[in-house]
């Protein structure tokens, strides 16, 4: 660790050498049309054959030595733009770049095309914008940003149609979901079918499987980091869709021009709507829906200053007349102020508020029940960026979040007698980070990303700590007091990436990261379920830490045209948790009795072929994978994971017919998910009881399917932009395996017979859109 | 209690899935698992203990019964010897009977190999009050049953003993006649939450009975591990919602990796005649 830090002294020393006489160019990049920045642009300076790119505020800084260059501005699906400056003094330049039609598309200009791919530092990353995923074919016409990014090598789905993902295998509950920098803790909707993210709420997302960088913490496998749109600074817009599930409706509309906007962005589905209009009381009374609310705003308060707001609400809810209420539901909230101290210096201070909570409930005649849970996240982060050079980025920062979970609340009002009242605990945690990392191109061909991150994590009274003998038995409990710190867990994070350019259009790139991760999910089923909480490390629970070493080689055919890249990587997991069989992990006081720690590995390969542009785009991947994990307590061996699939395969295409007419085509492939099945049986007072073997020991069906979407848009008025979205999902109308379950023949006792469930055969479906 | 709210997300599924028989190869047992099924109560008479083996998973014979095991029952002072009357059936004398507050140790040598038991008889409590209505939870009135007799709904009063840790199976008789005659249908509750609670005519189970039929309740007290492996029993054989645990192999509380439940329970009764 000390040799870690004195190289890093001594590389970051280097950052700050300057050469005299030089000036920072620096600026906004935009979309020319509604005003949004653009994260991620390029600024390519021809003169020093290298440059930059903008951050997630559109923003970037290069310092050159005076002179003449020649810029080029580019991004992936808009016109480039070449610059010339005269750079005497420092420079402001604020460019906005227009999204290529099709027709552009058709005769792109070869040369402009970046190989970003070949070029960047990023590995193991991938970032989609939202035109990718829209032109997918959708589940029920729902697009959906999570089931846009399953299809990318590393990446598998939780089961037919479901937005719980696992990257590099690692679990549902070890990938970092943010919206607008706050986490999402349920991203899911309907039991997971959907998830929360509004397609057209949503700018831009980016996902990290490895080489996480050091600004990121807190989980073992991946980052989801989702960008809210800013809302059309130079006009009213608005836009939605009408579909067979749920309808959308979006407004935005400067708050005064090309200084601030404001976006609002709702979708509400209204299966239930129609159960008003039923003749049966019982079924009138019943509902069943989704809903989810985005809101942000953003203003420009002079040269340097700009605050954002955003906000997300969403809910499930669920009745059945009164017998049984559900519902669950996100909340996010983030306040952000970027301020630029010079030129070269970039700052932004965000406030994070998050809560994600259930409630059940039953309202009879004789009594009232009611079983609520919530997490909630309280925290407060600075980020700094350091453009010094053209040679270096450092980004540094700091922050804190103050955690609350509250597991689980029962309340029973009889009305004729005395209820009850059940609580579990409330518990309290801290969770800070402090990070500095610099971006390096050490050579022409070498570059590297170099950081450390410092992670702490406290559990805070008041609470009830129950200790715990080598059997899992509960001896006694100990009882902290309010604000007392009783533990206190902390380490180092370090994360490495390089990159060494063999040619113009091929690059190797390696890179390590060290995670450390506080929290869990106490869930063991097949689905994830709203029900599942979230519970902290402790004395009794030691925080997760993941190694995870990656390589890769990537290639760009035909002038960046075609983009491919293959990668290994290797992941440990140190107190990886599982549960004990027939763990109990609802509403249970003892829930730290039914945890096993052992040891998680995960390994593979991922190749990727895509296609980015032009009029026919899409991508293939594989990923050939294998995750394992040991843990004494639950089987001697090491285990396969429900989720280890062998191979994975997605292909996704698009095709540009004409400038009206697009379609969309998609197929996947997977080995069937690790199982454990009976071997034997015993009849027990009338039941039969199924006997194991090992866990996770066979195999379900291979998992494939295809979808296919067809859009058109109607001819375009003065105003009006519509367009029908037709889509089928499984095509062929696979029968894929969702569970295999057992039971006894109706003709023929004491003969079992196995069944399998599925879900869905083809479900077609069919969306209208507008924007004006 | 817990697991009876897992049906919301069953309910949910139901609307959608679609089930279909298929074949599938599975792997063959590699090692025949005893099973035990005991019971000694407070009552005066000849227990039982029954013996088999487990079978192949879609082997269609009748599981085979284990004859020819020694089987004793020490209580702390002396040893109540149960012999085989017929084949996997092994009985004490007719004047056996448990005593509260005891530790019976159970003792199984089969083919050289010995599988024990050893577990507390606990308190029960009382059942004070019996009822019985023809409507529902809800006030509306209960139809006919499946084998075309009036549908009633049964409701208990009592004083959950005091201190946790109490468990309970219920079991019900229709006039001398077990209706709860699978494992399925007895009804199992434990104190967890509601220590020392006042039951107020709860309901608990819905019987068909006839005008004059007596019914009988009969609580018994069973141990944490029984009610857990009974618990997890329900749980591997009634599988298939996407919220259900990973399979596992079911609990026991005998030793030697036999499977099933020898259990030690106190027993409270009451009576009811529908009128």
């Amino acid at each position: 660790m000390r040799i870690l830090i004195t190289t890093l002294v001594l590389l970051c020393s280097s950052v700050f050498a300057q050469a005299q006489g030089t000036y920072t160019l620096s600026g906004v990049v935009k979309d020319s049309e509604n005003g949004e920045e653009l994260i991620g642009a390029t600024i390519f300076v021809e003169e020093i054959k290298s440059g930059t790119t903008t951050n997630v505020y559109g923003y970037y800084s290069i310092s050159l030595p005076a002179g003449k260059y020649q810029l080029t501005y580019n991004y992936v699906g808009y016109e480039a733009i070449a610059k010339e400056v005269d750079l005497t003094e420092d420079l402001k330049l604020n460019l906005e770049l227009t999204p290529k039609t099709i027709a552009i598309k058709e005769v792109e200009v070869l040369a402009e095309r970046s190989n970003k791919n070949v070029e960047s530092l990023e590995m193991s990353t991938i970032k989609m914008n939202m035109e990718t995923i829209k032109a997918m074919p959708a589940f029920m016409g729902e697009v959906d940003v999570i089931k846009s990014i399953q299809l990318l090598p590393g990446v598998q789905s939780q089961g037919e149609a479901s937005t719980g993902f696992y990257v590099r295998g690692g679990a549902v509950d070890q990938n970092l979901v943010l919206l607008d920098e706050s986490p999402v803790y349920n991203a899911s909707h309907l039991l997971g079918f959907f998830s929360v993210f509004n397609p057209d709420a949503i700018k831009d997302l980016q996902l990290y499987k490895g080489g996480i960088p050091a600004e990121y913490g807190g989980r073992l496998s991946s980052v989801l980091d989702i960008r809210m749109r800013d809302g059309n600074s130079k006009k009213f817009g608005a836009s939605g869709g009408i579909g067979l599930l749920s309808s959308r409706l979006t407004i935005e509309a400067p708050i005064k021009k090309n200084k601030g906007a404001f976006i609002l962005s709702g979708r509400r589905t209204y299966a239930d709507l129609f159960l008003r209009y039923s003749n049966n009381e019982d079924i009138k009374n019943n509902r069943l829906y989704f809903y989810d609310f985005n809101a942000k705003a953003n203003y420009q308060l002079g040269e340097n200053d700009r605050i954002f707001i955003s906000g997300y609400f969403g809910r499930d809810v669920f009745r059945f007349d009164q017998f049984a209420r559900f519902s669950w539901g996100n909340t996010t909230t983030t306040a952000r102020w970027n301020h630029l101290f010079g030129a070269k210096l970039f700052s932004n201070v965000t406030a994070i508020y998050s809560n994600f909570n259930y409630s059940l409930g039953a309202d009879q005649e004789v009594a009232t029940f009611t079983w609520d849970s919530n997490i909630e996240d309280i925290a407060l982060k600075a980020d700094m960026s350091y453009f010094p050079n053209p040679k270096n980025t450092v980004k540094f920062g700091v922050s804190s979040i103050y955690h609350r979970f509250s597991p689980g609340n029962i309340t029973v009002d009889q009305k004729d007698t005395t209820g009850f009242v059940f609580k579990l605990p409330k518990m309290g945690a801290l969770e800070h980070a402090l990070y500095l990392s610099n971006d390096q191109k050490i050579t022409a061909r070498l570059s590297a990303r170099y950081g450390l991150r410092f992670s702490i994590f406290q559990n805070i009274g008041k609470a009830t700590l129950y200790n715990f003998n080598q059997q899992f038995e509960k001896i006694d409990s100990s009882v902290y007091g309010a604000g007392k710190i009783f533990n206190t867990y902390s380490g180092w994070e370090p994360r490495l990436g390089l990159k060494y350019t063999l040619s113009e259009h091929s690059s190797i790139k390696l890179n390590y990261n060290r995670m450390r991760q506080y929290l869990q999910l106490a869930s063991n089923s097949t689905s994830a379920s709203p029900l599942d909480i979230w519970f902290p490390a402790s004395p009794n629970v030691k925080p997760q830490i993941a190694d995870q070493v990656a390589a890769g080689y990537f290639r760009n055919f035909q002038s960046n045209t075609y983009e491919a890249s293959v990668e290994v990587y290797y992941k440990d997991m140190k107190n990886a948790v599982d549960f004990k069989n027939h763990a109990e992990l609802l509403l249970n006081p003892l829930l730290e009795g039914e945890l096993r720690f052992g040891r998680a590995r995960a390994y593979g390969a991922e190749f990727l072929i895509r296609k980015q542009e032009g009029r026919f785009n899409g991508w293939l991947s594989y990923t050939l994978a294998r995750t394992e994990r040991k843990i004494k307590a639950i089987e001697e061996n090491w285990y396969p994971t429900k989720y280890d699939k062998t191979h994975d395969v997605s292909l996704v295409l698009a095709y540009n017919i004409n400038d009206r007419m697009q379609v969309g085509a998609l197929w996947v492939y997977a080995t069937g998910a690790a199982v454990t099945l009976p071997t034997g049986r015993f009849n027990y007072r009338g039941l039969n009881v199924p006997v194991y073997s090992s866990r996770n020991g066979e195999r379900m069906p291979a998992y494939h399917r295809a979808d296919l979407s067809f859009t058109i848009k109607n001819k375009r008025t003065k105003k009006w932009d519509t367009e029908w979205v037709f889509s089928v999902f499984n095509v062929y109308g696979r029968k894929n395996a969702y569970s295999i379950t057992f039971r006894e023949d109706k003709e023929q006792a004491n003969k079992m017979i196995a069944e399998k469930v599925y879900l869905f055969r083809q479900v077609p479906s069919v969306t209208y859109n507008f924007k004006f | 209690m817990k697991t009876n709210f897992i049906f919301f997300g069953l309910l949910m599924m139901c609307c959608v899935g679609c089930t279909e028989r298929i074949d599938l190869d599975l792997n063959t047992l590699e090692n025949k698992r005893l099973i035990v099924d005991g019971w000694i109560t407070t009552d005066t008479m000849a227990h039982e203990i029954s013996l088999q083996y487990t079978q192949d998973f879609f082997d269609i014979e009748e599981a085979e019964r284990v004859s020819g095991a020694q089987v004793s029952l020490f209580d702390g002072t002396q040893i109540i010897v149960f012999t085989e009357t017929e084949p996997g059936i092994y009985t004490s004398p007719p004047s056996a009977y448990g005593v509260i507050g005891r530790w019976y140790e159970l003792r199984i040598e089969l083919n050289n190999e010995v599988f024990e038991s050893t577990t507390r008889l606990d308190s029960v409590m009382a059942i004070d009050s019996l009822a019985y209505s023809r409507k529902d939870d809800f006030g509306r009135d209960l139809d006919t049953g499946d084998f075309g007799l009036p549908l009633y709904r049964l409701l208990f009063s009592g004083k959950e003993l005091s201190g946790t840790g109490d468990h309970y199976a219920m079991r019900v008789f229709k006039n001398g006649i077990l209706d709860t005659d699978t494992l399925f249908e007895y009804v199992l509750f434990n104190d967890e939450f509601v220590d020392g609670f006042e039951y107020n005519l709860i309901s608990f189970d819905f019987i068909e009975a006839e005008i004059n039929d007596t019914i009988e309740v009969e609580l018994l007290s069973i141990s944490k591990e029984a009610f857990e492996a009974y618990q997890a029993m329900f749980s591997e054989v009634f599988r298939g919602g996407i919220f259900d645990a990973p399979p596992a192999n079911v609990p026991s509380n005998l030793s030697n990796g036999a499977l099933g439940v020898f259990n030690a329970s106190a027993v409270s009764r009451r009576q009811i005649v529908i009128q």
